[in-house]
């Protein structure tokens, strides 16, 4: 593998990609769907929570590594955070990445994503689940 | 999904493809270091230098506006325009010049034959009939004016192998069809549709035909008048010529009878406010300033194509693309989308694990640009069971050499997401 596909591709992406965290259906909580008419990648993230702390977040998608793998992270980073602390960790992940000016800043199993700014016909494929999840944050439980 | 599985030994490129390889200035540049493998040509071609040349030469010499003009650039530029819709005309084998109509692409053509013939004639209770391997511009066109009128879109089926459900094609033909339109070669799957008994049995129970030959005209000699299709449509910058121009063929006596597209300069005989009266064909439909300079470097294409020779591109690629089927399907984790007789321009595939997406960005760092997504034939991937695929499409300059790279590539794909 070259280098820079090394960047892109890192061990702790592949593995999340591979074998996805909370990759199922949450029925009874909320949930929304987006689809990428680019490639044809569609995700749907579900969340339940109290009155101010997520609880559980999970996914179901038909994606690509890239997009897997970001879902899979974000269900672990913003489970159990309070909603509005996740909210804005969520709209900062997708301007960050849209906002070429300002590089996300990202932490642990979430740093293994910034190689993707190399590529940018694949920043979609990072940014759609969390884009599903803010939506989801709006819809009627 | 199945696999072409027959033995093929590695074509050799004749000499006249060698050198005309030589005259893309583009497939000499390098992509992320590497030699640039240019394998995305379904979505569009890369230009020969005759054809860069040409829209140089009409902008540093000839450029005016044309049709309307008393002075010397103008009458050179209008004779450099209508020349190259002879040259169109003659591609095609046309019985005449005026059966062209020089439009921005096929997807604009059709959606012409959709407002100007098709829409005043549709009633409710009528079908329009396509097939299940249409490019989106040949569905969403025919969808738009069903909700308009009422009217009722009818799918031929595809089978697995990629081919035509024929036996449902013969039930589908009704007298309640107005309009056959089907893809020449399929831009996902390269299946070739054997068109000509189709036509002929539409033309036989007098229901008017649209060709969509977007991916057939670089690859194989057209000719409308053998093949029998009322109208057909292709775009300029899938046969190496610029982006903004393409082609409506439509016959005479058709275009006749057909209400103007868009309304404005060039295309009215008389205006007055107590009404205006229209051009007849080609230049009822061709309303404003046209992509005069795409429409001349068109025509160098369709020369340098016609000097190449379209039988000897056909007889070329037809061995690269059984040798590139044959390779690809020799990879343990590859499937094949369809399987069909003939194939011309597109191989699409799944490798297993590894997403579309991910096998494209992968090729890409190795130099080699391909598709990944639903090229614009969205039903015929969910008819597949699948929300993508990864596309290699040929152009005559591609190489055993680049099949071969491509294969590479494809199977460090398979190792990284094993």
């Amino acid at each position: 593998m070259n280098s820079t596909l090394e960047r892109l591709y890192r061990q702790t992406l592949l593995e999340h990609s591979k074998k996805p965290r909370n990759n199922q259906a949450l029925p009874g909580g909320r949930k929304a769907t987006v689809h990428n008419p680019l490639c044809g990648d569609e995700i749907t993230v579900y969340l339940k929570s109290g009155d101010t702390n997520l609880e559980q977040i999970a996914f179901t998608s038909q994606s690509c590594s890239i997009c897997t793998a970001s879902a899979s992270m974000m269900s672990e980073t913003l489970a159990t955070k309070p909603i509005s602390q996740a909210k804005s960790i969520a709209e900062d992940f997708v301007s960050g990445f849209k906002d070429k000016a300002s590089a996300p800043k990202l932490e642990g199993d979430l740093a293994a994503l910034l190689g993707i700014l190399e590529f940018p016909s694949r920043i979609r494929c990072a940014t759609l689940p969390w884009e599903a999840f803010l939506l989801a944050l709006e819809s009627k439980p | 999904m199945s696999q072409t599985a027959k033995p093929t030994t590695v074509p050799t490129v004749p000499p006249a493809i060698v050198a005309a390889r030589e005259d893309f200035p583009i497939l000499r540049r390098s992509a992320h270091g590497k030699p640039l493998v240019y394998l995305d040509n379904a979505a569009s071609t890369q230009k020969p230098q005759q054809v860069i040349d040409a829209i140089t030469r009409y902008y540093e010499h000839e450029n005016a506006n044309i049709h309307r003009g008393v002075h010397l650039l103008s009458t050179e530029a209008t004779a450099a325009y209508e020349a190259a819709r002879g040259k169109v005309a003659r591609f095609l084998n046309a019985v005449d010049d005026s059966e062209i109509v020089f439009t921005r692409g096929a997807t604009e053509s059709i959606n012409l034959v959709a407002h100007s013939y098709l829409e005043p004639l549709l009633q409710p209770s009528d079908e329009i009939l396509i097939s299940h391997m249409e490019h989106h511009a040949n569905i969403v066109p025919w969808q738009l004016l069903a909700e308009r009128t009422g009217a009722k879109l009818k799918i031929i089926p595809v089978a697995d192998d990629g081919e035509l459900d024929l036996e449902t094609f013969d039930q589908l033909l009704t007298e309640r069809v107005k309009l056959f339109a089907i893809v020449h070669v399929s831009n996902a799957i390269g299946t070739v549709n054997d068109v000509k008994p189709l036509l002929a049995k539409a033309k036989a129970r007098g229901i008017a035909t649209l060709l969509d030959a977007a991916q057939s005209v670089q690859h194989m000699p057209v000719d409308v008048q053998d093949l029998g299709c009322d109208f057909l449509v292709f775009s300029g910058h899938k046969i190496f010529a610029p982006t903004g121009i393409g082609t409506l063929y439509g016959r005479r006596e058709i275009l006749d009878t057909m209400r103007p597209y868009q309304g404005g300069g060039d295309m009215i005989s008389r205006v007055s406010f107590s009404g205006t009266t229209y051009k007849p064909p080609p230049s009822r439909f061709e309303a404003g300033t046209p992509h005069i300079a795409g429409g001349i470097a068109l025509g160098f294409a369709l020369d340098y194509l016609s000097q190449l020779g379209l039988e000897t591109i056909h007889a070329y690629e037809s061995e690269l693309l059984a040798y590139a089927a044959s390779q690809l399907a020799a990879i343990p984790e590859l499937n094949l989308l369809g399987n069909p007789r003939h194939r011309s321009g597109a191989i699409s595939f799944t490798l297993q694990e590894a997403h579309p997406h991910d096998i494209g960005t992968i090729l890409d760092t190795e130099g080699i640009a391909i598709r990944a997504g639903h090229h614009c034939c969205e039903p015929l991937h969910q008819r597949f069971g699948l929300n993508a695929t990864a596309r290699a499409s040929f152009a005559f300059y591609n190489t055993p050499a680049e099949v071969d790279a491509l294969v590479v590539a494809l199977k460090k794909a398979a190792t990284l997401f094993a």
